[in-house]
């Protein structure tokens, strides 16, 4: 990521625009809670990630983020996450029945030179803060990042790599009861 | 209100709890004093502590830790709280530090918590200034259970392993399985849930009857709906408020054949060290250690309640794996812990929601007039020819009814004196496990 968006093509401009109305698509589907859809938006082969944050002295340079094999928040697979998403539809999730009422609002986006791993069109950044709000009085704020690789394919994008940073290292909230 | 009569507010001869028990801020405060400032409290495994100078941040309580191994292999507890104006000295989750300054003033501590720095201590405060005195308080007890470092601020307190008493027995079925103990993964998930802390100590101590309503859209979503209608098993309560509970004739929960094979493999193991018993006539599944810590053997969590308050947790969690688990496995084992426990795990989800519109429906002037039922299995004890406690059928609330008594002993005593102190029925077999109180060699 270096700020400089090279030559500034009709192209490019159109590719910055597919891409993120991708993903307001994609946020619109998870507020409307229409998951069924929000699941033919990942690759069978996603990996659905959110580390852990730690405090950490800055002149420590260690890293402020939980390894790959450590403990973290989100590690899914698509199965799992058809798994939480049947789990929902039970009728029975008594944690998102009632369920939060969400709201996704993306920003940021700025997609990466083609330096994408060969499997993946694009590398992606977005920034978001989802706002939940649930029963009487649950509110949560959550803002942070991803980092997501996204594939071109004939029926349309799709996400094969999503890591998201939550911006927060105590979990403010009872949960993650919803997807970011 | 005054001191209340706690052995009135929690009746376990006829299974009934007050509810101010989870409400009331004035029982909150005097649990702080009461429970935590005098009981063996968890505070990190061992293998986060490895070489010296490795320190670990955690709680007391609500009072700020720091864990700290030192130069010598012992483990030591300081308040982290600067002498001066209370200052945290130490800001980091972990790390390693010789020594830790204040942000404010400077003061400088070693890791002993000895007062080694004072910026113009001649100029400002010349002479009479004893150093020595004002070094960070230490936690006067911490000691060692196979891998689990405790901690208790209260000089007159029994020794950990009189304290757990009979615990240790089922607590080996964690902790020294198999050669080599446990070791706690990297990254300790932290988050605060609404709800009393001891909703969740119970829970995790004696309920087995809530899985199959909590838990079922998850065991639905993941095909093992039918495990939630098991009904054999036992509760055990091995005296000081401890509790396990275990299914009896039963299949795992999550048939991962990966999982299975290790566990079919170190089988002769674990019943060369822990005896028939233990391996064969029980499937061990949820316990609590009096106060406020949890884990469960079908997933590999352990974790603390950190009181926030009377409706508030902050719950921290480790997975806790055995050594020798190949790599692969001990990937397998997180994921199951992670997926299923923790902020977004798809049981624990469902027992925030419970314990959060507990205290929703307990804290009404109406609502605590009326004590909540605890009659759940009141007179069906079980014998069991080796193990030690007091044994109920597996729905039952045995093990909630002794927590509350003993959390009422508690709350009663003015001091150690006059509380009880398990008694103990097993001898100890050595400590095998990797985890000596002398250190780790890496």
């Amino acid at each position: 990521m270096n700020g400089s968006v090279g030559i500034v093509s009709v192209e490019r401009i159109s590719l910055q625009w597919e891409v993120e109305q991708f993903l307001y698509y994609e946020a619109a589907l998870l507020d409307a809670r229409r998951f069924d859809e929000w699941l033919q938006l990942l690759a069978d082969d996603i990996h659905y990630w959110m580390p852990l944050r730690f405090n950490r002295d800055r002149r420590d340079e260690a890293s402020d983020t939980s390894a790959p094999d450590e403990v973290s928040l989100f590690d899914d697979d698509k199965a799992f996450l058809e798994a939480r998403i049947r789990r929902l539809k039970t009728g029975k999730a008594w944690a998102e029945d009632p369920p939060s009422r969400t709201r996704h609002l993306i920003t940021n986006v700025v997609i990466e030179p083609a330096n994408a791993p060969q499997n993946a069109d694009f590398a992606v950044h977005s920034n978001f803060i989802v706002y939940r709000n649930r029963m009487e009085g649950e509110v949560d704020l959550y803002a942070g990042s991803r980092d997501d690789l996204i594939r071109r394919t004939a029926g349309g994008f799709q996400i094969a790599s999503r890591t998201i940073m939550l911006d927060q290292n105590v979990l403010l909230s009872k949960n993650l009861s919803i997807l970011f | 209100m005054g001191i209340p009569n706690f052995t009135r507010m929690v009746d376990g001869v006829n299974g009934v709890v007050d509810r101010r028990v989870f409400s009331d801020p004035a029982i909150y405060q005097l649990e702080l004093e009461r429970v935590f400032a005098r009981s063996w409290l968890f505070l990190a495994h061992e293998s986060q502590l490895v070489r010296p100078g490795d320190y670990f941040s955690t709680y007391m309580g609500a009072d700020p830790v720091l864990v700290i191994r030192q130069d010598d292999g012992s483990i030591q507890g300081l308040l982290n709280s600067c002498r001066h104006r209370g200052m945290r000295v130490c800001r980091s989750d972990f790390g390693n530090a010789r020594a830790f300054t204040c942000t404010y003033h400077g003061w400088t501590y070693s890791n002993t918590g000895r007062l080694t720095g004072v910026p113009f201590h001649r100029q400002a405060y010349g002479e009479r200034f004893r150093r020595d005195e004002w070094g960070l308080i230490q936690v006067p007890r911490i000691e060692t259970y196979k891998g689990l470092v405790f901690g208790n601020w209260d000089v007159e307190a029994p020794s950990l392993r009189d304290y757990l008493g009979d615990m240790t027995y089922y607590m080996d079925i964690l902790l020294d399985r198999v050669e080599g103990g446990t070791e706690a993964l990297g990254g300790v998930q932290k988050w605060r849930m609404r709800g009393n802390w001891k909703l969740a100590a119970e829970q995790f101590g004696g309920d087995m009857y809530h899985a199959q309503t909590s838990h079922v859209s998850a065991a639905i979503a993941e095909s093992y709906r039918e495990s939630l209608d098991h009904d054999q098993g036992l509760q055990i309560h091995p005296g000081g408020g401890h509790g396990v509970g275990a299914y009896t004739d039963k299949p795992p929960l999550i048939g991962d054949p990966v999982i299975g094979a290790y566990f079919g493999a170190t089988a002769a193991e674990m019943e060369r060290r822990l005896g028939r018993a233990r391996c064969h006539d029980a499937m061990w599944v949820h316990a609590t250690a009096f106060p406020n810590l949890s884990w469960l053997w079908d997933f590999p969590t352990l974790r603390v309640w950190h009181p926030r308050g009377p409706d508030e947790i902050e719950v921290w969690a480790w997975c806790i794996v055995e050594r020798k688990m190949p790599r692969e496995l001990k990937e397998t084992m997180r994921l199951l812990c992670q997926r299923h426990f923790g902020p977004s795990g798809t049981w624990e989800q469902d027992d925030g929601e419970n314990w959060n519109y507990c205290v929703g429906g307990n804290g009404g002037f109406i609502a605590q007039k009326y004590p909540l039922n605890y009659q759940m299995a009141l007179d069906s004890p079980i014998i069991h020819p080796e193990f030690p406690g007091e044994i109920s059928v597996v729905f039952s609330e045995q093990n909630q009814r002794a927590l509350y008594e003993r959390w009422a002993e508690f709350m009663s005593a003015a001091s150690w004196k006059d509380i009880s102190i398990p008694r103990r029925t097993v001898r100890d077999h050595a400590d095998h496990s990797a985890n000596g109180s002398a250190g780790l060699a890496k």
